[in-house]
């Protein structure tokens, strides 16, 4: 009975249900893809991350590096959560960098030393296999820029700060970054090393990266403003403003898809014309009235509708999840993990819910103008 | 008493059996108006996105396109605010992918006024550069007529300017002499034209609304410029870098340099940016199409069971598969002929909405094939699954069998 009332025309109902699967995930998956670029920072270190920035003069004890040594400590007391990474920005005035037998100047600003806990706070992605090691990171232009001399598998670079070398290092080029928001990164010479302690004392602008967990992503911007009142010189991400062309694009993207699941619901309830006016002539000769008939209606498509769209928005999101956001980031587009899953199991639920409501009412109008004979001349005499 | 309509085209011998297909698929196709109607929204749906797909590829191809050196020759760097003596200094040394370098002065001002045979031109569109002769050679600039300046008082012209001017100007061409004022302190000089410069652009960059390129500039020797508009002149070094060799040119220049500008390297900017979005776009397009020929299935699915009588009924009268498939065949001919209008109605609203055709160097029939000719054809593959699968069902089944079901 249950079968006949809810599932008359299994082939049907279940290509219906495969078509909204396929809208709903595609609907699911360009929502989640407009919703998480929506949310791009320009973060010089990848998403969830900022960093604070100071100069002192290492080697000196001064009032400026305690204090400095101090809030670093709160923070880590207070936010035990936070993850803390250090960059070095060595003060030279010039920097080599030598390729094969080719020595090229470079701004020194694009050289910048770390140490292995660079990978535990940085949200990192590389064109090729994932690094985690010790060795020189390229940014993917400087990267370009240093192909067009030779090989790029090894460099040696050279710091010199008046005419005096301050720093040299030969390393093997160990990953190269995708293209990121951040031209800075875009740009930068990342020397991985664990030997940082070794370098001369010199001036040298510290950056200290937080990373900031995914379950406190909501509250990165205010976290960064407490750091910065207890005496870290916090500098927030900004909002990318580059990507607004493409986004623009995403936004009509996102607009098709929605009209998509509205046209795949509204198709499978016209098409169940015929099939419900067959059921209903059915239900009425055994004796059922048109108020039980309409509530199997409604459940009949609530149960096909929403099957379709909670199954197609779990592959959208797993879609998403595991192709979509993995996908090497490229200047526009970087992705942050979207928090609104729920957001869009309840956009396309109330779309369905609208569409299935509006047929129980097109329906109960067709019943109140006819008769139950009238409908079983239609269904069997046509 | 009649019993037959003596009317019906059934009736009627003389009309041969294609007409009567044509006429038995006009009215399955009013009798059926739901499941029409529904094709036609689903095809309707896939249109959309195909075409807006296609569409805001194209948007975003023509705005990669237009990163270009705009007035200044592609693959150029361009090293602002610094005179030749200064860049000369400070790369004495030699820098690694240098070919060349040229000074060039552009106006920081657009407050001036060309006069040619009394006739006074509007400046708003052009743009005035003193160059030295070795400009022309340097970023080998092919000519239209005419050739290079070689000497004070000579100037060549872009292509637009040229031919605007010869519009404009009754007995303007190659040997005319024209009257550039500087308004700020009365200077005037008389110039003649010894070159046009070859078109940069297909014929759509006479559209010059949001592009500007080698054709809308007036080149002027660097030491005239100079006299003419003495303050109100911006030094810049154009840089040509050696084939392959720019973007280690540009990193370092800008280690010597403040205001150091590369368009090529937007240029790989976005040209990465749009493979991405088109991947992007790709998967849409396809999840749209299987979605949409999944959900005609399932229409075709349905409205071929509840045909059956009507086909049992053919069948027994001895209508061949093969006239059933062409039945349904022209249903769905029906549906491609309201989907051809719709394709072309829809591409018609994106293109001229979100394209301007100035800008993609391409001719509307290219920009026509590529929006809307492989959506069409992707659409007709999809229709023609209804009278496929038509023709798989009833063939085996016996006109018995069709008509035992109600």
């Amino acid at each position: 009975m249950i079968g006949r009332v809810f599932f008359p025309t299994p082939t049907h109902q279940i290509l219906t249900i495969l078509a909204i699967v396929l809208i709903a995930s595609t609907s699911t998956t360009i929502y989640l893809t407009h919703d998480s670029l929506k949310n791009q920072e320009i973060s010089p270190f990848g998403a969830g991350t900022f960093y604070a920035e100071y100069f002192y003069y290492e080697g000196f004890v001064s009032q400026k590096k305690v204090a400095w040594e101090r809030a670093l400590h709160n923070v880590t007391e207070k936010f035990p959560y936070l993850k803390i990474g250090n960059i070095f920005i060595l003060n030279s005035t010039q920097a080599i960098v030598q390729v094969g037998d080719q020595p090229i100047t470079l701004k020194p600003t694009q050289i910048m030393l770390t140490d292995t806990s660079i990978y535990n706070v940085s949200s990192f992605r590389f064109i090729d296999k994932k690094s985690t090691g010790e060795g020189i990171i390229l940014g993917y232009e400087i990267y370009m820029a240093l192909e067009e001399i030779g090989r790029v598998d090894k460099l040696k670079i050279k710091l010199i700060n008046n005419q005096s070398t301050i720093f040299t290092c030969t390393g093997k080029v160990i990953g190269i970054l995708s293209p990121t928001a951040s031209n800075s990164l875009n740009a930068g010479i990342l020397i991985v090393n664990k030997k940082l302690d070794s370098i001369k004392p010199i001036y040298f602008p510290k950056f200290v990266v937080f990373k900031v967990p995914p379950e406190y992503m909501e509250y990165m911007s205010a976290l960064a403003e407490d750091i910065y009142y207890r005496g870290l010189p916090v500098v927030q991400p900004e909002r990318s403003s580059n990507p607004l062309f493409f986004q623009s694009i995403l936004n009509v993207a996102a607009i098709f898809s929605d009209l998509g699941l509205l046209f795949a619901i509204t198709a499978y309830v016209m098409v169940s014309k015929r099939i419900w006016l067959k059921e209903m002539a059915i239900a009425l000769l055994s004796g059922a009235g048109f108020f039980k008939i309409l509530s199997w209606l409604f459940l009949r498509n609530l149960i096909t509708v929403f099957l379709g769209i909670f199954v197609g928005t779990f592959i959208g999101v797993s879609f998403f999840s595991f192709i979509i956001s993995r996908l090497p980031p490229t200047y526009y587009f970087y992705f942050t993990v979207s928090n609104n899953i729920s957001g869009t199991l309840i956009l396309n639920l109330s779309v369905s819910l609208v569409i299935i409501i509006a047929t129980v009412l097109y329906v109960w109008r067709y019943t109140t103008k006819t008769t139950p004979i009238k409908i079983i001349r239609e269904v069997f005499y046509q | 008493m009649e019993i037959y309509d003596k009317n019906h085209p059934y009736k009627n011998n003389q009309r041969g059996v294609l007409p009567m297909i044509v006429e038995h698929s006009i009215r399955r196709f009013k009798f059926n108006k739901l499941w029409m109607v529904l094709k036609i929204a689903l095809v309707g749906f896939a249109l959309v996105v195909l075409i807006g797909s296609a569409t805001l590829y194209l948007l975003a191809y023509q705005t990669v396109e237009v990163y270009e050196g705009g007035i200044y020759p592609e693959d150029s760097i361009i090293i602002r605010g610094t005179n030749p003596k200064i860049f000369e200094n400070l790369t004495k040394e030699g820098i690694y992918g240098m070919k060349n370098f040229t000074p060039v002065e552009i106006l920081k001002t657009s407050n001036f006024s060309i006069e040619c045979n009394n006739f006074k031109i509007s400046p708003n569109y052009i743009y005035l550069l003193g160059v030295k002769q070795q400009y022309f050679s340097m970023f080998s600039i092919e000519f239209e007529s005419g050739g290079a300046i070689k000497k004070s008082g000579e100037i060549v012209v872009g292509h637009y300017i040229f031919y605007h001017m010869k519009e404009t100007i009754p007995g303007f061409g190659i040997g005319s002499e024209i009257k550039i004022e500087n308004p700020y302190n009365n200077e005037v000089k008389t110039f003649k034209v010894v070159g046009v410069i070859k078109q940069q652009k297909p014929d759509t960059s006479y559209m010059f609304s949001s592009k500007n390129t080698l054709d809308t500039l007036i080149f002027l020797p660097l030491s005239d410029f100079h006299t003419l508009f003495k303050n109100f002149t911006e030094n810049i070094v154009i840089v040509k870098p050696d084939p392959g060799k720019s973007l280690v040119l540009y990193y370092q220049l800008t280690s010597k340099f403040n205001y150091v500008e590369y368009p090529g390297i937007v240029k790989l900017r976005n040209t990465v940016a749009l493979s991405w979005l088109s991947y992007f776009l790709g998967i849409l397009s396809i999840s749209t199409l299987l979605s949409v020929a999944v959900a005609i299935f399932a229409a075709a699915v349905s409205q071929i069971k509840h045909s059956e009588t009507e086909f049992g009924v053919l069948k027994s009268s001895g209508v061949s598969s093969t006239k059933i498939f062409i039945i349904l065949l022209l249903e769905s001919f029906y549906l491609m002929c309201v989907a051809l209008i719709m394709a072309f109605l829809l591409g018609g609203i994106f293109i001229f909405s979100f394209l301007s055709l100035s800008n993609l160097g391409l001719s509307l029939s290219e920009i026509l094939l590529y929006t809307i000719g492989f959506p069409i054809l992707i659409i007709f593959l999809v229709l023609m699954i209804y009278p496929l699968y038509g023709v798989i069902y009833y063939r085996h089944i016996t006109p018995a069998a069709l008509l035992r079901v109600t």
